[in-house]
């Protein structure tokens, strides 16, 4: 991939292969950001994706439709630590299988401009709908057993800059949220957001490189975020027991959380020992956990560990029998124990590394994969790309994996009965 | 175009009864592999003898223990992580991998027939299996899209396998022995009754050189009938609770047990221009603010049962229903937007060839599989409005109302 530095805070990547059926074109808007404004760009993102593309510029998309085969337009809002992006992604079949599906560069900017920059008379009309739908997701999701206990854990993280709420806001947010604040947050992040652009499965020639240009210089003439600041969140769960009989759901769970001391970061240094740790404790079903707790003792039929570095932790999750969670609860002990110890298999570290190589190269080969390793390497300092991440994993020692658990510290503990 | 060169299909069938499908694609560096029992949780019956509900399931999670060895450790040592999961009509095994030397390749072969066609089933597993069944079970009791489902597939079809859970139940998973499971396997396990299928970076010679080594045993060809489910007729009343919010679950059985996929293709593209999410019908709903983006709908042709069904959240599910029910009794499709819905298909259809596990879900996709879906290039094409209108009249003729919903507040 080709990357061309168009000025400060600007970025175009260019892929020009035909490996693949689908060509794509995207532009991401990158901005740090702050649970203060969760509920508004969880807003944001829906009017931005439901009235762009659905109502005022729905005959734009037809005739879009009709000139190029598959062709489809993804809005899409993520988040990564501090930093948030939007992304307007259009997809659509790779010329080279389509004869009759021919396109002008100028037409794709063209369309996505009149989408980022749409600025639409009816939002007011639909806005108090856009609200009401966000809590009524919130509410569909806090029906799943496991949101609602990640939900719930939430408050107990002790968070300096305010982390520990969900990224969908919570129900106060959203309920204060009004559209002008929406819509001066959205003119905010034009004027302000780093902008990324790729451009894969095409090929670039002097008119479609002069068309970018002249799209950014019209409408992107300022200097854009510096994204330095570290990828890290000042959260860590606080020490909590919490017990709680269910009325509404027959499984019990177990969700323990421990904070993370030091130095993990998400592709950051020591990542490689921080993912071997995790598949060997509780990542797949060669775990130490998996194998101990549900093939050998048939105490759970779901139970896996994570690590969650946007909250700073490493966790464990299990579904279980009611009067089995002190049993669980040690098992969780003696696989800290296990790997302190160094009391295993050399086999079982040589297989875990074998498994995330694996992993890792096979997301190599996935679809937008390039395009999402670009934007982190972006977003994310020192951010390890998956080649070297590869080679740092070989080298991982126990030693490595003791130094792990020593970073980890006890958290919240929630035991939750079912009926 | 050069979609099919790319994209090179071929079938062969094996002397001991199993089928090979492949798909070659020579620029991945990836396979997904999957070994496909037509076996699933709708198969009751085996020489006259019952079959317990839930026995499928328990099978499929019984083949991952072995005598003497654990057979996740050998995929281990490979790095792969293998999986398997039962339908109503299909127990499948399925892993992805990457392409490496032809040894390697061989070797996740042969230890995922080694998975399949080499069981054992002990009292003491059988029974402690049945425990991580109950937990399961549990799991998906508080899952409420899959309690939706099977209800309303438990109110469509009362009597058949479909009202009982794949899962089966705690009482009818006590009723299945060890003996009664070897002679289950006996029956279905056999390679006249498998599907090898993958997709990746491998000719068809390649792959037979692979497979033929492991000397399959050729078992008597058991014949066995699908049994055809057919909805019960009986008048409905909707009845929800007065303005409060639901997550509804609502569809309609069809009567065509013998849809051809041209047809089941066609019902497909009508349903997209009817009621996808660029329809008039999904703007009029959201404008009014009935319903949202969560509205989805799937059609599904199984061998056994043909259903279109719905989900949303709602505060009006009467509304819901009824305008959805109108919408497919319209047949107002206007040729110029149907235009575009063929086009979009033909491209996501395209786009879908760019993923391995895209490719698979084909195969897996209920009673049509890969060799019906690489024939919708040319179908689609030449496919007009009267032919659609005229088949959407066929399959939404006669029709039976199911619906099930979950208060959220």
């Amino acid at each position: 991939m080709q990357t061309i530095r168009i000025k400060k805070g600007v970025n175009f990547y260019l892929n020009e292969r035909d490996k693949f059926n689908t060509a794509i074109f995207q532009v991401d808007l990158v901005f740090p950001t702050n649970a203060q404004y969760f509920a508004d760009l969880n807003l944001l993102s829906g009017l931005l994706k439901k009235h762009s593309t659905k109502f005022k510029l729905h005959q734009q998309i037809i005739d879009f439709l009709e000139k190029h085969y598959g062709a489809n337009l993804d809005i899409d809002y993520d988040f990564f630590g501090t930093t948030a992006d939007f992304s307007f992604t259009l997809s659509f079949v790779h010329p080279r299988l389509l004869k009759d599906s021919q396109y002008r560069f100028s037409d794709l900017i063209n369309f996505l401009q009149e989408i980022i920059f749409d600025q639409n008379d009816r939002v007011q009309e639909f806005f108090e709908n856009e609200k009401k739908y966000c809590k009524n997701i919130l509410k569909d999701n806090l029906t799943d057993p496991q949101t609602l206990i990640f939900y719930q854990a939430l408050p107990h993280y002790i968070s300096s800059n305010q982390m520990n709420v969900p990224l969908s806001g919570t129900f106060t947010q959203l309920n204060s949220v009004k559209l002008d604040q929406v819509y001066d947050l959205w003119q905010h992040l034009l004027q302000t957001s780093c902008i990324n652009i790729y451009y894969d499965g095409f090929t670039l020639t002097s008119e479609n490189h002069r068309v970018i240009q002249n799209f950014l210089d019209r409408f992107f003439p300022r200097v854009g975020w510096d994204l330095s600041n570290p990828y890290y969140v000042e959260t860590k769960p606080s020490q909590a027991l919490i017990e709680e009989q269910r009325t509404t759901f027959k499984e019990s769970i177990l969700l323990q959380q421990y904070y993370l001391n030091g130095h993990a970061r998400y592709r950051g240094e020591h990542y490689g020992a921080w993912l071997l740790f995790n598949q060997i404790f509780g990542g797949d079903s060669e775990s130490f956990l998996f194998q101990e707790i549900r093939e050998k003792c048939q105490l759970s039929y779901e139970v896996y560990s994570s690590l969650s570095f946007g909250l700073n932790c490493f966790y464990v999750y299990a579904t279980l029998n009611e009067n089995q969670f002190e049993l669980v609860d040690q098992k969780i002990e003696d696989t800290f124990k296990k790997i302190k110890e160094n009391a295993y298999k050399t086999d079982i570290l040589k297989n875990a590394k074998e498994a995330i190589k694996n992993l890792l190269l096979y997301q190599n080969d996935g679809r937008l994969f390039d395009l999402e390793q670009q934007k982190m390497k972006f977003i994310v300092p020192n951010y390890i790309n998956n080649e070297d991440l590869i080679k740092e994993i070989q080298m991982v020692t126990p030693e490595d994996l003791i130094s792990c658990c020593e970073q980890i510290h006890p958290g919240i503990k929630m035991w939750y009965r079912g009926i | 175009m050069n979609f099919a060169s790319e994209n090179r299909f071929t079938i062969k069938k094996l002397k001991n009864g199993l089928t090979i499908k492949l798909i070659e694609k020579p620029n991945f560096k990836v396979f997904n592999v999957q070994l496909i029992v037509h076996f699933g949780s709708s198969n009751i019956k085996f020489r006259n003898n019952s079959i317990p509900a839930g026995t499928a399931h328990l099978m499929e999670h019984l083949l991952f223990h072995k005598k003497d060895y654990e057979i996740d450790s050998l995929f281990s040592q490979l790095g792969i992580n293998v999986n398997a999961y039962t339908t109503y009509n299909s127990t499948d095994f399925f892993y992805t991998c990457l392409k490496r030397d032809r040894n390697y390749f061989q070797r996740s072969l042969e230890f995922l027939f080694d998975l399949v066609c080499n069981p054992y089933f002990s009292s003491e597993i059988i029974f402690k299996e049945i425990s991580i069944i109950e937990s399961e079970m549990k799991i998906t009791d508080d899952d409420s899209e899959a309690q939706l489902y099977s209800k309303l597939l438990a109110q469509l079809y009362p009597g058949t396998p479909l009202e009982t859970d794949i899962l089966g139940t705690t009482q009818s998973l006590k009723q299945i022995s060890s003996k009664l499971l070897q002679e289950v396997y006996d029956s279905f396990y056999q390679p006249e009754n498998m599907v090898l299928y993958v997709c990746g970076p491998i000719t068809m010679e390649q792959l037979l050189d692979c497979v033929e080594k492991f000397n399959l045993i050729e078992s008597p060809k058991n014949k066995f009938d699908i049994d055809q489910y057919y909805f019960k007729k009986v008048p409905n009343i909707l009845n929800f609770p007065h303005h409060k919010l639901v997550k509804l679950f609502y569809g309609w059985s069809l009567p065509q047990q013998y849809l051809s996929y041209q047809e089941a293709l066609s019902f497909s593209l009508y349903l997209e221009n009817m009621l996808g999410k660029r329809s008039y019908f999904f703007h009029k709903m959201y404008n009014q603010g009935i319903i949202n983006d969560d509205f989805y709908y799937d059609f599904v042709v199984e061998k056994n049962f043909t259903l279109i069904y719905f989900s949303c959240l709602t505060e009006l599910p009467k509304e819901v229903i009824y305008n959805t029910e109108m919408t497919l009794l319209s047949h107002l499709v206007s040729t110029e937007k149907f235009a575009i819905t063929i086009k979009n298909f033909i491209g996501k259809y395209i786009q879908s060839f760019d993923s391995i596990n895209e490719i698979a879900a084909w195969e897996n996709d209920g009673k049509y599989n890969l060799e019906d879906a690489i024939s919708s290039l040319d179908f689609v094409k030449k496919l007009r409005v009267d032919q659609v209108k005229e088949t959407a009249t066929k399959v939404f003729s006669d029709y039976q109302l199911g619906y099930t919903w979950k208060l959220i507040s």
